[in-house]
């Protein structure tokens, strides 16, 4: 058992290689005129600029926060830092031949190639996908097709030039910059994202999708995605994030904003796989990421699925707003680590509106010498009338080395709330293995079954495309990793 | 670490307390140097307020604002109903103390002394000096609590209870804890408890204020050993008036194959905050924590409750459940905490609440620390109103809405009072609370 143990434990990074795309990289550190360096080479209008501005004189006044987190982690040197990195040369790309071909290598390694995508264009279960290299969107896809539907998919730098009225109104209207920390400095310095609208009455005919990675070493990533979903719309949204293996570890803080209007719902989906750190704890990616929806209209609906399998830290608590009366916000999550491996990781729910519901499952699963947190915070205003909410959060331990916590918030000021908190934890049954091992499976084999089925609950809510990958990075942070 | 220090005026009369508490008392060089340890630990820490993450619901300045004098003198004698509270449970050893000392004339001493070695804490420090010193402070000189280390450090009233080894008290210990003051005052007192190897107790701890209006603030720490094979229950009821601030903390060890049933009930007092701290150090170590919130009105309540497995094959089991009618409001805060080596743990956690009014509040905090594999661990939470088929079933059988709403609340606090294993004791509280809810 132990040699599975340490097999698995040993396994290299898959998703480590850097392309040698060149950069067109910002300097070391960070201070205004960083940030107007920023902002003019993205050459954006004064009020971003104004935003930025404002956001970093925030942050100088903040504090990290260091205590509550049940993480522990070198101090970061935030003038370390290069801010802006953007793959050279940085014109506009009409057609993939224009496409460096370094860079569709690259997705080819990363198992999204957009050759592939164009040529199916026009089946309908393709996903259009908005590639974002060191935080600068290098290609969205599947654009025309959408902006026939009127649905607007384009970097954030994009929006900012062509639909600025948008961006104004909903930027930080989630995440104002004064939110935290991590949020203060993304809404300074954020170099591009995605940026989605969905008009009114339109159901999105595709899989949305982004796929992050940073490239440049000692780099960080500072992405914002802003998603605005108009009334009785549907989109759903994938994320896909890795990193090259680099010792140092590399910052991302990003910030993921999502308006959900009247009977609109939006469907966010994560596959975390930021490269984790080696098997002794070096280097790995620091994941400090401020992600909130708002159900703004009455019967709106987020949902959000994750995971998490990456980062040597992960910081990170995707939250809805009910507002709107009948809104339903979801979570479902299953966060892995594995190694030296860190994740303090959960969600909030805030009730306000009347009627609202709420369900969080959420899965942990470590191994080695790693630390799963769930942290969730479930909160019923006074006056939010029958909100209703259901969290569960099991934990699954594997080796004696590794820590699984539990620190639920329940905060309850109506009496018409009916809020049930339920949390497990324990180890893969010996039972369980031995029923799977006498009817011919290997302890490996025995153990992918049996994590599966345990995770089965979130996996089920991925969309198909993703499920198979997250399936696949299941097993191959996990396999036989039960001593 | 933030903290709030206490104001400058109190400052003052706050180490004045202190230094001449430390002069008059006369205790071994090792124990001064604790209670030392212990002031020095609150300076850095403070009063609590609510950037504090373990008193993030529960802040303490405005409380400690109104506290006028830190050493209150020692009172002798209070008119009180002592009948009343005897009335509990006839068969025991009743114990009465006013903040904190010993009322001989009224207390079953003689009787009481021909079973168990007991005497006041200021008179453990000379008749058993080893024993004192050995017990006090030990581990709650480790709990990062601000109150815990300024009743370590200042407190020098409260009761020495020491079971010898295979001893079985015949009948239960009952110490009722009353308080008066004149002044806003500060009242610590401070016990502790020692079942030796194989020795069995009841223990049943009352607390009640002699004037339904005043103010002070009560802050009281037992600490609690069990050895081996030893088996105590200590039940608490707290029935103080609705000014009264009490704040408790209880530090209980617990040795191979012991027991240890606690059981907290809180209807009274304005502003009350329960620290109950169980380290479980020996294997097999078996131990029921329960408690029960009745708030109305005003009141607050905060129940921390700190369970700590460091040695494989123990269990613990947990049972809160609350009621918060009115702008009451509370908190519960459980952890559970498995070290490393604790394998086969299995611990066990629920908490219940219920609210009835648009005002009141409720925030639980069900915590799981686990370094350990092989273990079960689990926690339940939730909170709700009062099902509406029961009550419709009730009614459909000829009850009225009140009786039936009664008779549901009842209910519900009963799975709690029935853990109690003190017939009497626990017939008292089933009426108290059928009262309370006047069924």
């Amino acid at each position: 058992m132990s040699d599975i143990l340490h097999e698995v434990t040993s396994s290299e990074y898959k998703y480590g290689f850097t392309s040698d795309i060149e950069m067109d990289t910002a300097p070391m550190g960070l201070n205004e005129d960083i940030i107007r360096f920023i902002s003019k080479k993205k050459n954006e209008p004064d009020w971003m600029l104004e935003f930025r501005l404002k956001a970093f004189a925030k942050w100088l006044t903040m504090n990290e926060p260091r205590n509550w987190a049940h993480l522990k982690y070198p101090a970061i040197d935030f003038q370390k830092i290069i801010y802006y990195a953007a793959p050279k040369p940085k014109k506009q790309l009409n057609s993939l031949d224009e496409v460096d071909p370094e860079l569709l290598k690259t997705f080819e390694k990363l198992g999204i190639s957009l050759e592939e995508q164009k040529r199916l264009s026009g089946v309908s279960s393709n996903i259009a996908v908005d590639a974002v290299i060191d935080s600068v969107s290098v290609k969205t896809t599947f654009k025309e097709t959408l902006a026939e539907k009127g649905i607007i998919f384009c970097s954030f730098s994009e929006a900012v030039q062509e639909h600025p009225d948008l961006v104004k109104k909903y930027m930080g209207s989630v995440v104002p910059y004064t939110d935290n920390f991590y949020a203060a400095l993304n809404s300074a310095v954020f170099t591009d994202g995605s940026f989605c609208y969905i008009p009114k009455g339109v159901r999105c005919p595709m899989e949305l999708s982004t796929y992050f990675r940073i490239n440049t070493a000692g780099t960080g990533q500072f992405e914002r995605t802003l998603i605005i979903a108009d009334e009785s719309s549907y989109a759903s949204y994938l994320e896909g994030c890795t990193a090259p293996k680099r010792d140092e570890n590399q910052l991302h803080a990003a910030i993921v904003e999502i308006i959900a209007h009247k009977n609109a719902e939006v469907k966010y989906s994560t596959v975390q796989n930021w490269f984790p750190g080696d098997k002794n704890g070096n280097g790995g990616i620091f994941n400090f990421v401020t992600k909130r929806g708002i159900c703004f209209g009455d019967n709106s609906k987020i949902s959000w699925t994750q995971v998490e399998t990456g980062s040597a830290i992960t910081w990170k608590y995707p939250s809805v707003i009910l507002k709107g009366n009948n809104s339903v916000g979801e979570f479902y999550s299953v966060a892995v680590t594995n190694n030296y491996q860190q994740a303090d990781t959960g969600t909030k729910m805030i009730h306000l509106g009347d009627n609202t519901r709420s369900t969080i499952v959420s899965k942990g699963i470590s191994a080695g010498f790693s630390n799963n947190s769930y942290r969730g915070l479930v909160r019923v205003a006074k006056g939010a009338k029958n909100a209703r909410n259901f969290s569960q959060c099991d934990s699954l331990l594997m080796g004696d080395k590794c820590g699984a916590h539990t620190f639920p918030y329940i905060e309850i000021k109506d009496p018409s709330a009916v809020v049930e908190h339920e949390a497990t934890t324990s180890k893969i049954g010996e039972d369980q293995l031995f029923y799977c091992k006498q009817r011919g499976l290997d302890t490996e084999k025995a153990i992918g079954l049996i994590v599966n089925g345990y995770c089965k609950e979130v996996l089920n809510q991925l969309p198909m495309e993703f499920a198979v990958e997250a399936q696949k990075l299941l097993s191959v942070s996990l396999e036989g990793s039960v001593g | 670490m933030s903290t709030t220090l206490p104001l400058l005026s109190q400052q003052q009369a706050l180490s004045d307390a202190f230094k001449s508490v430390s002069s008059l008392l006369d205790e071994r060089i090792s124990l001064k140097t604790l209670r030392k340890k212990a002031w020095d630990n609150f300076t850095i820490l403070g009063f609590p307020n609510k950037s504090n993450e373990e008193y993030k619901y529960s802040g303490t300045e405005k409380l400690i604002e109104k506290i006028e004098c830190w050493n209150p003198e020692a009172l002798t004698t209070v008119d009180f109903d002592f009948d009343k509270v005897r009335k509990i449970n006839p068969n025991a050893y009743h114990l009465f103390l006013i903040n904190g000392k010993l009322m001989p004339v009224v207390s079953d001493i003689e009787l009481l002394e021909k079973e168990c070695s007991f005497c006041s804490l200021s008179q453990a420090a000379k008749d058993y000096p080893e024993m004192f010193e050995k017990h006090l402070g030990q581990s709650s000189i480790h709990f990062q609590d601000a109150f815990a280390q300024i009743n370590l450090a200042l407190a020098h009233e409260g009761l020495f209870i020491h079971m010898k080894p295979k001893q079985k008290l015949h009948k239960t210990i009952q110490i009722n804890q009353i308080f008066t003051t004149e002044t806003p005052s500060f009242i610590q007192t401070h016990h502790i408890i020692i079942a030796e190897a194989l020795s069995e107790a009841n223990i049943i701890e009352t607390y009640w204020s002699a004037d339904n209006t005043i103010f002070y603030f009560g802050n009281h720490l037992t600490e609690i050993a069990v050895s081996e094979q030893a088996q105590l229950n200590y039940y608490r009821l707290q029935h103080e008036n609705t000014s009264a601030v009490h704040v408790s903390t209880i530090q209980a060890t617990q040795q191979k194959d012991s027991h240890f049933d606690t059981n907290t009930i809180s209807i009274g007092g304005f502003w009350t905050r329960n620290n109950l701290n169980i380290i479980l150090e020996g294997k097999n170590a078996v131990s029921h924590l329960n408690g029960l919130q009745i708030m109305s009105h005003q009141q607050h309540i905060d129940n921390h409750t700190l369970v700590d497995h460091e040695v494989p094959h123990c269990e613990s089991n947990q049972l809160y459940k609350g009621i918060f009618n009115q702008k009451s409001s509370g908190v519960f805060n459980g952890k559970i905490f498995v070290r490393k080596d604790a394998q086969k743990t299995n611990a066990y956690q629920s908490s219940k609440n219920m609210l009835l009014s648009e005002n009141a509040t409720i925030n639980t905090k069900p915590q799981l620390e686990i370094y350990a594999d092989d273990v079960k661990c689990s926690h339940g939470s939730s909170t709700g109103k009062i099902d509406e088929s029961a009550l419709f079933y009730l009614q459909a059988r000829g009850l009225s809405t009140d009786s039936a709403r009664a008779m549901l609340m009842c209910a519900f606090a009963n799975d709690v009072i029935q853990t109690i294993r003190i017939e009497p004791f626990k017939g008292y509280l089933e009426s108290l609370i059928e009262d309370y809810f006047n069924l």
